[in-house]
């Protein structure tokens, strides 16, 4: 017989993984910003794996949420308001950028050129803003020194209760957890099954009467609010905002998290996110192979071989492993039963 | 209005006025007056190129028209997009099968039955039973992906999708390509079935199928109206055996 798990397993799973990494011995420093390049990546794999928009310019939103939240801690002299706005503006930002493409019906190849030419306009900018002028109340964006010395994260309400070390890993991995489960949530709501409908066949789902600009819109909406969010954390963990945020570099990083992780599914993005990461960390410490090369190599093995990702393979060994074990006649009975892993909009 | 539709009367539900589609110098549309009413079937028939399917694409508002109205059940509904028009109730089937194929056949029912946005849950179900009690053989079918069913499979699901989203005027692109004769016979069993509750308009080729329909014909010729009537009687017509049957005129 099949044997279904409960439906909290996975979210009980993740959390007891988050919560014990650290414990592990594992610098808790460096687990933090894996954990915004994880919410980072789960904010590329809403849009892309499950909303089938190719976004290029996830990196935008990343940069444009470390940046709000640097600029309002600096003037507020806490965290709360800004990590609010961090979210906020990014999502405003995408929401008008999304409106622009969707409902000019702009095609999958030029909605990739926009979103790259969106993260590289503001890259450019970002970067010229070294003069006097460029102050927002107390904040001066610095150019290409970027914005250094903001406020840590706090307690809310509480500025002299700063989140610092082992209590903002948690925080992160709290925030994480929480976008991770609200993702899946979405992904299994009504809303959710109309985006998945929509991804695979936009004209259908028009003829039969969604409007798949405003629902194309919000998605990318609830996508850069989340990279903006991810860009918050990494700004209380690096403490200093520079314009790489928005470079191209980081905007292809995103994309290679994602398909290593495995499109289409949520928790793959996240884990390749953080692996990669963690593999990036492992070589800085080494001049031998640059960074980038290595991402390169990574891509194209992927693309040729799993193009996939990790993560559907991950599931359908354990579908092979643990739900179906012993169970050779349920082909037999159902044959037609659905394939593992061909419910991206569910998958974990 | 037009001849055509003034004769309909009152009780007309889908018109076309003088409908036009340009593409450059190319009129696949050309001031075609054509009204249906209500609970009508109508087979449109007519040679490759004669603006049959740009017809149903301007109806559905893929294309929007170059010249001429589209008024439905009264309503001016020209310029407006193709999901406004689902929701007034205009239901597509399309010539090559269109459905979300990474999905099961089940969530494609689901998403045809949620169309309807003014509906429940439990009523999504009820809507998608209705429309099992209406195609059953897609029952069979519906753990499947819907990308890897044979041609004529998708013909059913994607009739049955359509349905779900419950239109009033349906528009029916070639629905007997690729089923077997048995199936042939079961599609025209339910369009003659589903026409007692809804306005229909078929596109078709066999001509054996659209005589099983046995309903009013209308011969689509270079974008233009050629003739219009009872089947039997527009197959007797020299013009019709000249254009489309490929016979000379006496």
């Amino acid at each position: 017989m099949s044997r279904a798990l409960p439906a909290a397993t996975g979210p009980v799973l993740i959390a007891l993984i988050l919560a014990g990494a650290p414990l592990t011995g594992l610098d808790e420093y460096s687990l933090t910003l894996l954990l915004a390049y994880g919410l980072l990546g789960l904010s590329l794999a809403l849009v892309w794996g499950l909303g089938g928009i190719l976004c290029f310019g996830q990196a935008a939103f990343f940069g444009l949420g470390a940046y709000s939240y640097a600029v309002a801690a600096m003037n507020l002299g806490e965290s709360t308001v800004p990590m609010l706005l961090s979210v906020v503006v990014p999502g405003l930002l995408a929401a008008a950028v999304g409106a622009l493409m969707f409902y000019g019906r702009v095609g999958d190849v030029y909605l990739g050129v926009i979103t790259l030419v969106v993260t590289l306009i503001l890259f450019k900018f970002v970067n010229s803003t070294a003069g006097e002028a460029y102050v927002i109340g107390h904040a001066r964006l610095g150019g290409f020194n970027g914005i250094p010395s903001f406020p840590p994260l706090n307690v809310p309400g509480r500025p002299d209760w700063p989140i610092v070390g082992m209590a903002l890993y948690y925080v992160a991995a709290a925030v994480l957890w929480l976008a991770w489960v609200g993702c899946r949530w979405l992904g299994r709501s009504p809303y959710g099954r109309v985006v998945a409908g929509l991804r695979e066949n936009e004209l259908r789902m028009q003829l039969l009467g969604y409007d798949v600009q405003l629902a194309k819109t919000v998605l990318f909406t609830v996508g850069g609010a989340l990279a903006g969010l991810a860009g918050a954390l990494y700004a209380c963990w690096a403490e200093i905002v520079t314009p790489g945020l928005f470079s191209l570099g980081q905007s292809a990083e995103i994309i290679v998290w994602v398909l290593v992780g495995g499109v289409g599914t949520l928790l793959g993005p996240i884990f390749g996110a953080m692996g990669l990461g963690a593999l990036k960390m492992a070589l800085g410490g080494q001049q031998l192979i640059d960074n980038s090369l290595v991402m390169g190599v990574i891509l194209v093995v992927f693309v040729l071989l799993l193009p996939r990702g990790v993560a559907p393979l991950a599931q359908r060994a354990w579908v092979r492993l643990w739900v179906l074990r012993g169970d050779a006649t349920l082909d037999a009975q159902h044959p037609h039963h659905t394939r593992p892993g061909s419910r991206p909009e569910g998958g974990e | 209005m037009s001849e055509t539709l003034s004769r309909l009367g009152a009780d007309v539900v889908l018109e076309a006025k003088e409908l036009s589609m340009h593409f450059g110098g190319v009129a696949a549309l050309n001031n075609v007056n054509l009204g249906l009413r209500r609970n009508e079937l109508r087979c449109l028939i007519g040679p490759n190129g004669a603006g049959k399917s740009t017809f149903f694409r301007c109806i559905s508002a893929q294309y929007q028209p170059t010249a001429g109205e589209v008024w439905l059940a009264g309503e001016r509904c020209t310029g407006l997009p193709m999901h406004e028009m689902a929701r007034r109730g205009v239901g597509l089937k399309t010539q090559v099968p269109s459905l979300m194929n990474g999905l099961s056949v089940a969530e494609n029912l689901w998403l045809g039955a949620r169309a309807r946005r003014d509906r429940k849950p439990d009523e999504v179900r009820q809507a998608v039973d209705a429309v099992l009690d209406q195609v059953p053989s897609v029952s069979a079918l519906l753990k499947n992906d819907t990308g890897r069913l044979a041609h004529g499979q998708r013909q059913l699901v994607e009739l049955a999708v359509v349905l779900a989203a419950s239109p009033w005027l349906l528009l029916l692109d070639e629905p007997a390509g690729g089923l077997t004769h048995d199936e042939v016979e079961d599609m025209a069993d339910l369009i003659r079935s589903l026409g007692q509750a809804m306005t229909i308009i078929v596109v078709e080729h066999d001509m054996s199928f659209v005589r099983q329909l046995d309903s009013q014909v209308t011969v689509f010729h270079q974008g233009r109206v050629l003739a219009d009537g009872p089947a039997a009687a527009v197959f007797e017509d020299e013009r019709v055996r000249s254009v489309y049957l490929g016979r000379k005129a006496a």
